[in-house]
């Protein structure tokens, strides 16, 4: 052996993981496509592809991608508007998402709603609204129901920090810790509500403290650390699932760009931004999935270039894709079959 | 397409008229200008022709049903339209309501999008029009519309006040056009203005007066018959009442209210002096406005006092001296202008003894007043002086004959000269 | 003395000259401080006169008009805004039952002088929850009043009448206004009188009332259809709440004939409330029926361009309602 050959490190045993080889590798790509697609997206947004404007995740993927990949079909997500992974996850195809943020008729929500508002029954995801906290208590209904119901179901619901400031939030913990409701709560805590910074949002540091207020348990994590949220939330869906109530999760992470593509986000330092960059939650699980051999560079780079084709593709269908007519603005507002639909329909066919 | 029928104006003020006979039965075929239905109204009866060759579809109003003018009483079917396709709406058309034009995208709701049979209905009055018709009390038969579909507009209405206002006295005039006169004197004109002559261009007022006069004498056989008035007994009540009616209601009182009162006691007896003629109908009018003719510098206008018979002598001498001034300083409304039923001229105030007025055309009798004069008169064989006023009545032989119009006269005589007969109930309406 | 300023800066100036005129304003919203506002409207503010005057507000609006509502009464004269007026609904409890109703509970022993900034608007591409204005929620709420200016002008001035105004003001600011007019305004302080309507271009044939955005579209229909010969008066609302009658109904007496342009879906819009207003009081001058023109009564205003121009009110569109009444 050449004397200053590095002696590779002995692969770590994949007994040790919190998961199985091949769900590691499904999470990994997940993760990967995550970052991959929001970085394309943000390219795509700056050469005018795009309308309205465009959330990035960029930096935060562990806390929506990984709790979304445990949960199981027939769960409900209550995202806001940064939870993009939560659609990858899901499976959402990229060409609806691509067509919804150019306000293409084909969109999930037929050019309805602002951009990055992905979501839709299919994939149990509740279709975003642009306020905060708000799908925290819908999930709250929807924990509720499959109570009635007798389901086995959980309803994983997402907010920022600045969310948890909110009114609703706190209703929405009350509901779910009176009930013991089959609930998991992430709080994303990426430090900056827009330009408002987590010192003037809360007079706590540790959200997860929060909790306990509500009756529930709370526990801070590094969000950008793939296996502990893997970990952590895993447990808490399961004590969910066993009808023990709702568990907070406050993930730790950072977003790496401003709130929306049009925001430079100079309130922060280039420091801060740098020291979290180095704490990016992708190549830390690359580098975990490599040491326990799940992975290669090779995988890495041939699921990269899937992606990345996968997109384009989606982009090319997405362009072709026709605008909604103007008429249909006045679609969708009513249950159609109902007098009340028929009526609105009447009504609102012509107009000054 | 369903061609409409409906109630046409039907002459001046004319709002609605009563369908009184279909001349055609529903099925029945009709040539184009074929009388189709009769409308009776309190000024004239008239056939409606119709308008095209056809069936008559639908009849929509029954005989005997008051309709306004403008609206929809049938729809005649063209030749090899179905009877049954005829469609009426009850509801009055306004744009943005619910039926009919329905477009696409984002469509205004418009009445001309879809041809409607509903929105083509009867003129449509809008509430700014109805008031500027009742404020000046106008004839919307007369106003043209120039808004969608023919309906008068607000600035149609305007357009015609301001045309009626720059020549009132043509107002006069513009009463129901009757026959033409039959003889118009030719005049020659003889040249430009001699040495010592100027031509001065008639005014409008004068050229309207003119008009007025000449229309009136060729068209009314005019006698003038006269009577003696003793006024004796009214100048002393009068004397004494003027006293309070200036320190209390601050009113002056002439002889005119008395002479007025009396007209229309004896307009109410002898009721064809309170009519007029129209062809070969005559108008019976059972209300009493008194025209007073008023001279200014600008020329003659007759002012007219409204309702005589409802107001108190008292009223009806505030309205006079308003009237009187309004029309000195040329403030008349149409609606004081228009509409006397019989009218009072008095020449006695410029110091005339009698005169032959010509009538307020289309009325059929004028009653002219002159000077009261202490004069030596013979009353049970003995000479006495009294008040005595000679009263000059023209009258419209075409309608009334002498012996109606003497009798008429010497009623207002009577009563001018019996006034405790009657001016208790004049006085006691005062309030 | 005289500038040239866009919509937003008269309103920054409004601010900023009412904070060094009264100690007793201060402001507080989400990314007003560090940031200057996420449309830079308080851009400069917190440096010039520090945290404790411009505080950026955790993510609450329910906080951030609740406790203004708190400070006014304890004699504070606080200026709090509502980044989207879309996002004004988690404050509604406070706006309802706290500030319009505190004077009349107490029977006039509270007063509540906050003036709470409100973006709203839409033909900005914002979708659903971006676009939004409301503003009839508020007129219809007594013990509050509306401001909705449409001109720098009349921003600043009525913003300075609002923030020494007793009264609880919601005060509108069309964000597509805010760059997008600039005008000249005069140096030096002045106010506009709440309450008071102002024709901004007068004319006889077809009054249009309107305000904000519509405002400007008003006029700009009203420039085209006067190259057609029909001069129409348009009528700047101004405060929505209360109506400046008199001004509506001389105009109304003058022309007959009225186009009411709003930026609402149509059903329960203010246009319906100034419909009224007209036919039960100026019933006799009208020549033609009222045209509302709105959106229609779908959630304000959907994303995608073909829709979103479908749905708000145009010059066109305008113009179509004014000739209506005109050819009616």
């Amino acid at each position: 052996m050449p004397v200053n050959a590095k002696v590779a490190a002995k692969p770590k045993p994949q007994e040790s993981m919190p998961f199985p080889a091949e769900e590691a590798k499904r999470l990994y790509y997940v993760l990967l496509k995550c970052r991959l697609v929001d970085e394309a997206n943000r390219k795509l947004f700056r050469q005018g592809k795009f309308l309205g404007t465009y959330y990035s995740a960029v930096g935060q993927e562990a806390t929506t991608v990984v709790p979304t990949f445990l949960t199981k079909p027939g769960d409900v997500i209550a995202p806001q508007h940064r939870e993009i992974g939560c659609s990858i996850a899901k499976g959402v195809p990229l060409n609806l998402m691509l067509a919804h943020n150019m306000g293409r008729k084909a969109g999930f929500d037929k050019g309805k709603n602002h951009p990055c508002h992905y979501g839709g029954s299919k994939w149990g995801i509740i279709t975003p609204a642009s306020t905060m906290a708000a799908q925290t208590v819908v999930g709250t209904g929807c924990a509720l129901a499959f109570k009635m119901q007798k389901k086995n179901n959980i309803v994983v619901a997402f907010t920022g920090e600045g969310g948890t400031s909110q009114a609703g939030w706190h209703e929405a913990c009350n509901l779910a810790g009176v009930h013991k409701l089959p609930m998991v709560f992430v709080c994303q805590n990426n430090l900056w509500a827009e330009s408002v910074p987590a010192s003037l949002q809360a007079g706590i540091t540790d959200y997860s403290e929060r909790a306990k207020a509500y009756g529930f348990p709370g526990i801070s994590i590094d969000g950008n650390d793939v296996v502990a949220v893997y970990a952590t939330t895993k447990e808490a869906i399961a004590r969910a699932r066993r009808g023990e109530g709702p568990t907070l999760i406050e993930m730790k992470t950072y977003r790496w760009y401003g709130h929306s593509e049009i925001d430079p986000a100079d309130y922060r330092t280039k420091e801060e931004v740098e020291e979290w960059k180095r704490k990016d939650p992708i190549p830390r699980f690359e580098k975990y999935l490599m040491e326990h051999e799940v992975i290669t560079l090779a995988d890495k780079e041939e699921l990269s270039a899937r992606i990345l084709k996968e997109h384009e593709e989606a982009l090319d269908w997405a362009e072709k894709s026709p605008m909604p007519a103007p008429e249909e603005a006045v679609e969708d507002v009513y249950v159609p079959g109902t007098r009340v639909e028929e009526m609105h329909r009447e009504q609102n066919r012509n107009f000054y | 397409m369903a061609i409409q029928i409906v109630v046409p104006q039907l002459g001046e003020s004319v709002v609605e008229g009563t369908i009184s006979k279909w001349l055609k039965k529903e099925g029945e075929k009709v040539d184009k200008d074929e009388p189709i239905v009769e409308i009776a109204t309190d000024k004239i009866n008239i056939e409606i022709p119709s308008p095209k060759a056809g069936t008559l579809g639908k009849i929509i109003v029954k005989e005997g049903t008051v309709v306004p003018v403008g609206e929809l009483i049938a729809l005649l079917a063209e030749p090899g339209e179905a009877l049954d396709s005829l469609k009426v709406s009850t509801a009055p058309a306004q744009t943005g309501a619910k039926t009919g034009a329905v477009q696409t995208a984002p469509s205004v709701p418009s009445s001309s999008a879809v041809a409607t049979e509903e929105e083509t209905d009867h003129k449509r009055l809008s509430p700014a029009v109805r008031r500027l018709i009742k404020e000046n009390n106008l004839d919307v038969s007369r106003i043209k519309g120039t808004g969608s579909e023919g309906r008068i507009t607000r600035d149609d209405v305007l357009a015609y006040i301001e045309q009626m206002k720059s020549a009132p006295a043509a107002a006069k005039v513009q009463a129901p056009p009757g026959p033409a006169p039959k003889v118009v004197p030719a005049y020659t004109p003889s040249g430009p203005a001699g040495p010592k002559e100027e031509i001065i261009p008639m005014t409008q007022v004068r050229k309207i007066i003119s008009e007025h006069m000449t229309r009136s004498v060729y068209t009314a056989p005019h006698v003038t018959t006269w009577d003696e008035i003793d006024f004796t007994k009214l100048v002393e009540i009068r004397e004494k009442l003027k006293v309070t009616a200036q320190e209390k209601y601050n009113v002056k009182l002439t002889y005119m209210p008395f002479i007025a009162k009396a007209s229309v006691m004896a307009l109410k007896e002898y009721p064809l002096v309170n009519a007029s003629l129209e062809g070969e109908n005559i108008r019976l009018k059972r209300y009493y406005h008194i025209g007073m003719a008023v001279g200014r510098d600008s020329g003659l206008i007759v002012v007219v006092v409204k309702e005589c018979d409802k107001k108190s002598l008292l009223q009806i001498a505030a309205d006079m001296t308003q009237l009187g001034d309004k029309a000195k300083t040329d403030k008349l409304t149409l609606d004081e202008i228009q509409g006397s039923t019989f009218t009072l001229t008095n020449a006695g105030m410029y110091g005339a003894l009698a005169s032959t007025p010509i009538i307020n055309y289309p009325e059929v009798a004028i009653l002219g007043i002159h000077m009261i004069q202490k004069r030596p008169v013979v009353i049970e064989n003995q000479i006495v002086i009294r008040d005595m006023m000679t009263a000059c009545l023209s009258f419209d032989h075409r309608l009334i004959d002498g012996h109606y119009a003497v009798q008429f006269l010497h009623r207002i005589r009577h009563l001018i000269e019996h006034p405790e007969e009657w001016l208790w109930n004049a006085v006691l309406d005062v309030v | 003395m005289s500038r040239t300023v866009t919509f937003i800066d008269a309103i920054t100036e409004a601010m900023r000259e009412e904070m060094e005129r009264d100690s007793t304003v201060f402001l507080i919203g989400e990314d007003i401080g560090i940031y200057g506002g996420v449309f830079k409207a308080t851009r400069g503010l917190q440096k010039q006169f520090g945290v404790d005057r411009v505080i950026d507000s955790p993510l609450s609006e329910n906080v951030i008009v609740g406790s203004s509502i708190g400070a006014a009464l304890q004699g504070m004269r606080p200026v709090p805004e509502i980044q989207f007026s879309d996002f004004i609904t988690p404050a509604m409890d406070q706006i309802v039952q706290q500030a319009a109703k505190l004077r009349y509970r107490s029977g006039g022993d509270f007063k509540v002088p906050i003036t709470i900034r409100v973006c709203c608007g839409g033909e900005v591409g914002g979708g659903l929850y971006h676009s939004q204005i409301n503003e009839a929620w508020f007129a219809h709420t007594p013990g509050l009043v509306v401001v909705a200016p449409s001109t720098p002008y009349d921003a600043k001035g009525l913003l300075k009448a609002s923030i020494r105004d007793d009264n609880p003001v919601i005060f509108f600011e069309h964000k597509k206004l805010y760059r997008s007019i600039k005008a000249e305004i005069p140096d030096g302080d002045y106010t506009i009188p709440l309450g008071q309507a102002d024709i901004k271009r007068p004319g006889k044939q077809v009054t249009i009332i309107a305000y904000m955005l519509m405002l400007q579209k008003s006029l700009k229909a009203a420039e085209e259809l006067a190259k057609e010969g029909i001069e129409c008066e348009v009528i700047d609302l101004r405060t929505i709440y209360p109506i400046d009658k008199e001004t509506i109904l001389e105009s109304v007496k003058k022309t007959g004939k009225v186009v009411i342009v709003v930026e609402a879906p149509k059903t329960a819009s203010m246009a319906g409330e100034l419909s009224a207003i007209i036919t039960e009081e100026a019933f006799d001058y009208l020549d033609a029926p009222i045209i509302r023109v709105c959106g229609p009564d779908t959630p304000p205003i959907p994303f995608s361009p073909p829709m979103e121009h479908y749905w708000l009110p145009s010059p066109e569109r305008i113009i179509k309602a004014v000739k209506h009444v005109v050819d009616y």
